[in-house]
């Protein structure tokens, strides 16, 4: 049952591999870097910037476009439509509050920071600010959680091995007990040290192979029925297809786990308690 | 064949079991070692198997020391040497024919050979009849004739049996002997220990007597034992 419970571990961390991938994935979509133009800049001298800008990191570019100050007005009118302090407080400024910005979304959230730098030392004069480094920390947060979790799940896992092996120490002995019958008989006749240790190790792997089956068995179940709630909290992400599109994988993983642990904790028992 | 040269076994740095024992045995001989519980009877078919190491001294098996063998060649050792013990160590969950099988399929003997010898041992024994029995439908006498028939099926080269007639009656006590005889005569080796004066005086050719652990007395005519 201990065998179980790191089998159920390894396939929880494996999956929650799978979620933070996907949240990453989304938060990386939403960055993007704003470089504010300076206010009446000319048109000609923002696409100068802009061309710049896709010619020096054309690998890196997803997509670059400026949103003129009129069209950022435009965006917000939209989004706050029939919100009527929002309304009241553009009438009491007046004129257009926005600027004209170049929004720029690059395939790896890392060259970000080198991108915001070049604009901030290249164009001081055209650009009034450059806008993504909060985002970043967002994202090397999510990184970071995604880190802790599995070192601690790892530190647990190898934790509950000494478990496991302590528990097969105490199985083992029960077994070695009940067949020292046959043990006595096959030491008096000769038979090798391998051939009495052998079938208690098969014993060992096979509890862990049915271990492993086991929580194969309630895991894929589990995903199924939580995954339209995780929908919920992760949009776009469904764990049951993750589970699909890896299943293999997660079942090699699991059978391996639960074989090994079985093999290793059989073994070191089986030194431990048959004397031959 | 088998040597004990100055062999001395302590337990515990205190219990002298065996002191500064030296004797040999021949290929072919019949030889039972008397004593008195606690004198080493036991002490000298462990050390004989490597169950137990000597303190001192070596044992020998057919010229090669026993201190000094790997595992691999323990394991043959054990195939050259069938042991009865008192308590006869059989497989209670097994059936007669199944307990002598056993033997043959742990030393990886095939299914063939298996079929021939198990029923020619069984009738050696005088339990072919008996042959889907489990132990406990058994009386003293044919446990211990099982346990016999264990110790022969992989043709050893010698048979030790240590106090084999240790919870038998005279009559059953007499069979067993006979039967230890009859494996004798058939060209195993054949070592006895006992402290039961049936025995001693039933069996024939050289006599041990072992006293504290020294062997005191030496000869081949066990009718002169007195203790």
């Amino acid at each position: 049952m201990v065998i179980a419970v790191v089998v159920f571990l390894i396939t929880l961390l494996f999956l929650i591999g799978g979620l933070s991938k996907a949240v990453v994935n989304q938060i990386k979509e939403q960055v993007s870097i704003a470089a504010y133009f300076q206010r009446d800049i000319d048109s000609a001298d923002m696409m100068t910037v802009k061309e710049d800008i896709e010619i020096k990191f054309s690998d890196d570019i997803q997509e670059i476009k400026i949103v003129s100050a009129e069209e950022a007005l435009s965006h917000f009118m939209d989004r706050y439509r029939g919100d009527i302090l929002y309304q009241r407080a553009l009438d009491q400024v007046g004129d257009n509050p926005f600027l004209s910005s170049l929004d720029i979304i690059v395939n790896e959230p890392e060259r970000y920071a080198e991108i915001a730098d070049y604009l901030s030392e290249e164009y001081p004069d055209l650009l009034n600010k450059v806008d993504f480094y909060h985002r970043e920390s967002v994202i090397d947060k999510v990184f970071e959680t995604t880190n802790k979790i599995h070192s601690f799940g790892a530190i647990v896992a190898l934790l509950l091995t000494l478990l496991v092996v302590l528990v097969a120490f105490s199985t083992i002995r029960i077994s070695v007990h009940a067949s020292r019958y046959e043990v006595e008989t096959m030491k008096l006749v000769g038979a090798s040290p391998w051939f009495i240790r052998t079938p208690f190790i098969i014993q060992g792997m096979i509890s862990g192979l049915i271990a492993a089956l086991l929580i194969a068995a309630i895991s894929i179940p589990l995903v199924y029925f939580l995954s339209p709630q995780l929908m919920n909290l992760v949009p776009g992400f469904s764990l049951w297809n993750y589970l699909m599109k890896n299943l293999f994988w997660l079942m090699g993983l699991q059978l391996l786990t639960g074989l090994f642990l079985g093999w290793l904790s059989t073994l070191l028992a089986v030194y431990r308690h048959l004397k031959i | 064949m088998i040597k004990f040269d100055k062999v001395t076994k302590r337990y515990n740095n205190s219990c002298v079991a065996l002191d500064k024992v030296t004797f040999e045995i021949q290929k072919g001989e019949f030889v039972t070692i008397v004593g008195k519980s606690g004198a080493g009877k036991t002490t000298l078919i462990k050390l004989l198997i490597r169950e137990e190491n000597p303190t001192s001294g070596k044992v020998y098996f057919a010229g090669q020391s026993i201190a000094d063998m790997k595992t691999k060649d323990i394991c043959a050792l054990r195939q050259r040497i069938g042991v009865v013990y008192q308590d006869y160590k059989l497989l209670p969950q097994q059936t007669v024919y199944d307990n002598v099988s056993y033997i043959l399929s742990v030393i990886g003997a095939a299914d063939r050979e298996i079929e021939r010898d198990v029923p020619l041992v069984l009738e050696v024994v005088g339990l072919i009849d008996k042959a889907d029995c489990f132990p406990y439908q058994l009386s003293g006498g044919e446990k211990q004739r099982l346990a016999i028939a264990r110790a022969l099926i992989h043709q050893p080269e010698v048979i030790m049996a240590d106090e084999p007639s240790g919870n038998l009656d005279p009559y059953n006590t007499w069979d067993i002997v006979e039967l230890l005889k009859k494996i004798h005569h058939m060209g195993t080796t054949v070592v006895v220990a006992t402290h039961d004066k049936d025995v001693i005086a039933q069996t024939e050719g050289r006599t041990m007597a072992l006293h504290q652990g020294r062997i005191i007395r030496d000869d081949n005519n066990s009718r002169n034992f007195v203790f």
